[in-house]
């Protein structure tokens, strides 16, 4: 810490789900090109072909994110439907159907196209996309929520150097170098910092462990002195769960609480919502699945983990079986500058 | 443990020992336990091969205010405890938990999957699977993973698991009920999760 001159942070970078950092994948479709005047009698037949088993109209199965229509150099083209899912001699019959004859001299034909498998997740993976063929897209709140400012980072380096110092205390202590901060974003506010206790003390208490448990006990601390403080006045009234955030103005909107009508069973659970963690190594699994049952809000971390799970071996915070999905930005970290 | 309810979701337990089926209704027993203060009814015993139960726990997440004390943890603390003075810890873990098999109600979850292989557990026999945070084979394969802290151990379910469905199932109806309004329809999704 006494060498600042020459220790810079580094950026901390997003680690986003596979959904926002896949390139091209392309599914084949075919494709009638029909004069302009045959395109009111063609889509009726098109949305027959669209009707599956349950007789609710599909409109192109998992291919929804595509428009159906284009316009190109003066005719309509219209997907009919994925490849693997029909056959061109069904096609043809379809287009005489609607009195375009495919083998005449009006132009129109029946051709394969690559267009994307899946809806774009990102700005850039629409516009590299919509390319091969027009598609819809709309702006993920996480994307929007991503991007950091300057404040944030500012706060980040913040907290993230109080994790390095109980990481330090940790390897002081003999214990494995990890460090944690729970803060609140909102108020500024340290709720909670640990040190990694796995060799000294409990081999499951890793930093990130132990900060959640703090939390929880410094909550449970502040209830118990609230329930004493209130035992002989109100002996009674359905208390609502209190929060960190409320320990100045003594909880006043607590039953206000958004999170107060999520079911009672997993009340305790929830008690992290909100906050942000700072971790100095990236979580294992098991640390990551805590986060979940925590319901953290992001996750910033240092070094990368091999077996980390917000971005090396997994990413937790966004597969989708999961009740809960979290930020997570990862290398902010002081590095000696060149 | 021999007075068992009746009940009709009684499962089979074939393939599983007379001794396993014991240890698997004191589980369940401890499932009832926390369904009767209002927590998720899961339930677990850890089992040392020489030494018997050495542990046991339930969900204890609404209590302590902290989301990850499951009944694992619970039971892992109570073995913890039994380290003699001036045994290392990472002896005494490993010594111990290599010699332990795990009776849970409820498929671990992701971060007691990796909690147990951290330990380097024997073996873990549950009940009914987890669709939505399973870490040994429904969701997650953290139990055999190639990377990871720790040793891969087996997992294996079905051990009364419509025993263990039924206590999640009459939980979550109950919470359903008692949740404002609003939010039922979210509840019935965890509801139908065992089926
Ligand atoms: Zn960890
Ligand atoms: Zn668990």
């Amino acid at each position: 810490m006494s060498d600042q001159g020459q220790m810079a942070w580094s950026t901390p970078e997003p680690v986003h789900s596979d959904e926002r950092t896949r390139g091209f994948d392309p599914v084949t479709v075919f494709v009638a090109t029909v004069p302009p005047r045959s395109l009111s009698a063609l889509l009726p037949w098109v949305s027959v072909l669209s009707v599956g088993d349950n007789g609710l109209e599909r409109p192109l199965g998992a291919l929804q994110h595509l428009k159906r229509v284009r316009p190109a150099n003066g005719m309509q083209q219209v997907i009919l439907a994925p490849v693997a899912e029909s056959t061109l001699s069904e096609l043809e019959l379809l287009l005489a159907r609607s009195g375009i004859d495919t083998h005449g001299d009006s132009g129109a034909t029946i051709d394969q196209v690559a267009v994307s498998r899946w809806a774009p997740a990102t700005r850039a993976q629409f516009d590299d996309w919509k390319e091969r063929w027009p598609m819809s897209f709309r702006l993920a709140a996480a994307e929007r929520s991503d991007a950091l400012s300057d404040a944030e980072v500012a706060a980040a380096q913040r907290f993230m150097q109080l994790a390095l110092d109980a990481a330090e205390d940790a390897a002081a202590a003999g214990d494995e170098p990890v460090g944690a901060v729970m803060a609140d974003p909102k108020s500024g506010v340290v709720v909670a910092r640990a040190s990694d206790l796995r060799r000294t003390h409990h081999p499951l208490m890793h930093a990130t462990m132990a900060c959640i448990e703090a939390v929880a006990s410094a909550e449970r601390a502040r209830r118990a002195r609230e329930a004493a403080s209130q035992a002989d006045e109100q002996p009674n009234a359905g208390e609502k769960r209190g929060r960190h955030d409320n320990d100045q103005d003594d909880g006043q909107d607590e039953v206000a609480e958004p999170d107060e009508g999520e079911g009672r069973a997993d009340l305790g659970g929830y008690l992290c919502s909100g906050l942000d963690l700072y971790v100095t190594r990236e979580p294992c699994a098991m640390c990551a699945m805590a986060l979940v049952h925590s319901r953290i809000r992001r996750v910033f971390y240092g070094e990368r983990s091999d077996e980390g799970a917000l971005g090396s071996a997994h990413k937790l915070h966004v597969h989708p079986s999961l009740n809960h999905h979290y930020l997570v930005f990862r290398d902010l970290r002081r590095q000696l500058q060149p | 443990m021999s007075d068992k309810p009746e009940q009709a979701a009684t499962t089979a337990a074939g393939g599983f020992t007379a001794a396993e089926q014991t240890y698997m209704r004191q589980a369940l027993a401890l499932a009832e336990e926390a369904y009767a203060v209002g927590e998720v009814p899961v339930g677990c015993v850890f089992v040392h091969d020489e030494l018997g139960v050495v542990g046991q726990g339930r969900n204890r997440t609404n209590e302590t205010l902290n989301g990850t004390r499951h009944a694992e943890f619970e039971a892992i603390d109570q073995i913890l405890a039994l380290r003699p003075a001036g045994t290392p810890l990472a002896d005494f873990v490993r010594d111990t938990f290599a010699r332990t098999d795990l009776f849970v109600t409820v498929e671990p979850c992701v971060m007691c999957a990796s909690a147990l292989r951290k330990l380097g557990l024997r073996r873990a026999v549950y009940g009914c699977g987890n669709d939505k945070f399973g870490g040994c084979g429904s969701v997650f394969t953290i139990h055999t993973d190639e990377v990871g802290e720790g040793s891969k151990y087996e997992a294996v379910g079905g051990l009364f698991r419509g025993e263990a469905i039924m206590a999640l199932r009459r939980f979550y109806v109950r919470e359903n009920d008692h949740a404002p309004a609003p939010k039922r329809k979210g509840r019935r999704v965890l509801k139908t999760t065992f089926d």
